[in-house]
């Protein structure tokens, strides 16, 4: 899958990763390839100013620590960012169902 | 493994060259950067890969230094035009409140008008009306609600630019008008709390306009 087609989705998708448990960038990156069986072909790099945007909007939260010798920022749902994450569920739940009938809808027969 | 660490460095020394705004912030994503790379490396080298070919394959995964980038300066512009808002303040409050002390340190005698008149408290209160009104919106600007609506960071660099203008003019129109009228009141002002008045007006109009000009450059900077 292209990063186009998730264009408008990423925050969403972010905020989904984040919801079980606090992740690092590289943690979130690797969560979406194993929860979408590597079809998401996002270069890791875009992954971390999405992050830095989330995070001035306050639905994130970062915190430093240091792991093996080196600075590490693990990012973490707000109150705001587990709201919005309920929001855009329904929203994208909602697209999905009209979409599908849509889509799904059986060619009329050819009347005689 | 020198030459594979060196590949790593030198990629984000090229982020680090294109990245604008506040040093701080610059250097916690390069931090942040540097430990991705790493764990990408490790993750890599728990998948079988040799270190140098681990590297490799954890910066095509990244991307583009150019691109990675050019998708933070939306971010770190709205952060430098934040810092300037609040620097801006920061320097305004300083330099009223050196012109109040330059006022209170006037000697009784000869006096009479200087920094009295409701033209003078008008004028005064007319400049830091405005500075705080386009801080405020640089503030508004650059704060959570903006970031919400998705605001375009175009929107704070232009506030920014008018708060380091308006300060500017201000202080320009403090020493200027304030000048003229102190040549007729000589001697009734303490000489070092009008030079510290005088210098601090005079080191904000410069660095109100570095900081205007700073974000203006910003605003079509090339990527």
């Amino acid at each position: 899958m292209k990063p186009e087609v998730l264009k408008g989705h990423l925050d969403s998708i972010l905020l989904a990763a984040l919801e079980p448990q606090p992740l690092h960038g590289y943690a979130i990156m690797e969560k979406l390839r194993a929860r979408s069986r590597a079809s998401i072909d996002l270069p890791t790099g875009t992954v971390y100013p999405a992050l830095h945007r989330l995070e001035r909007a306050g639905l994130i939260e970062s915190d430093w620590s240091t792991v093996s010798g080196r600075r590490r920022r693990t990012y973490r749902l707000t109150t705001a960012g587990r709201r919005k994450l309920r929001e855009d569920r329904a929203s994208w739940r909602q697209f999905s169902k009209t979409v599908s009938m849509l889509l799904d809808t059986a060619p009329a027969k050819a009347t005689p | 493994m020198n030459e594979a660490t060196d590949n790593i460095g030198s990629f984000l020394q090229a982020v680090a060259a294109r990245l604008p705004g506040p040093r701080i912030h610059r250097a916690a994503i390069l931090a942040e950067l540097h430990d991705g790379l790493l764990a990408a490396t490790e993750s890599n080298q728990q998948a079988g890969h040799e270190h140098a070919e681990a590297v490799r394959l954890a910066l095509a995964e990244f991307g583009d230094a150019r691109t990675l980038a050019a998708a933070f300066r939306p971010e770190l512009m709205i952060a430098r035009c934040r810092q300037t808002a609040l620097a801006l303040f920061a320097a305004t409050a300083l330099v009223v409140a050196l012109w109040l002390a330059a006022a209170r340190s006037r000697h009784t005698r000869g006096a009479t008008g200087l920094f009295d008149s409701p033209v003078d408290h008008l004028a005064a209160a007319v400049l830091i009306g405005v500075i705080v009104a386009s801080g405020l919106l640089t503030l508004v600007t650059t704060g959570r609600p903006a970031r919400r609506v998705a605001l375009p960071p175009q929107t704070s660099l232009l506030a920014a630019v008018a708060m380091g203008l308006v300060t500017a003019l201000a202080d320009l129109a403090a020493v200027a008008v304030l000048g003229v009228r102190l040549a007729h009141f000589p001697g009734t002002i303490h000489a070092l709390a009008l030079t510290a008045a005088i210098t601090g007006s005079c080191t904000s109009v410069l660095l109100a306009t570095r900081a205007s000009w700073s974000c203006a450059t910003l605003i079509k900077a090339p990527q």
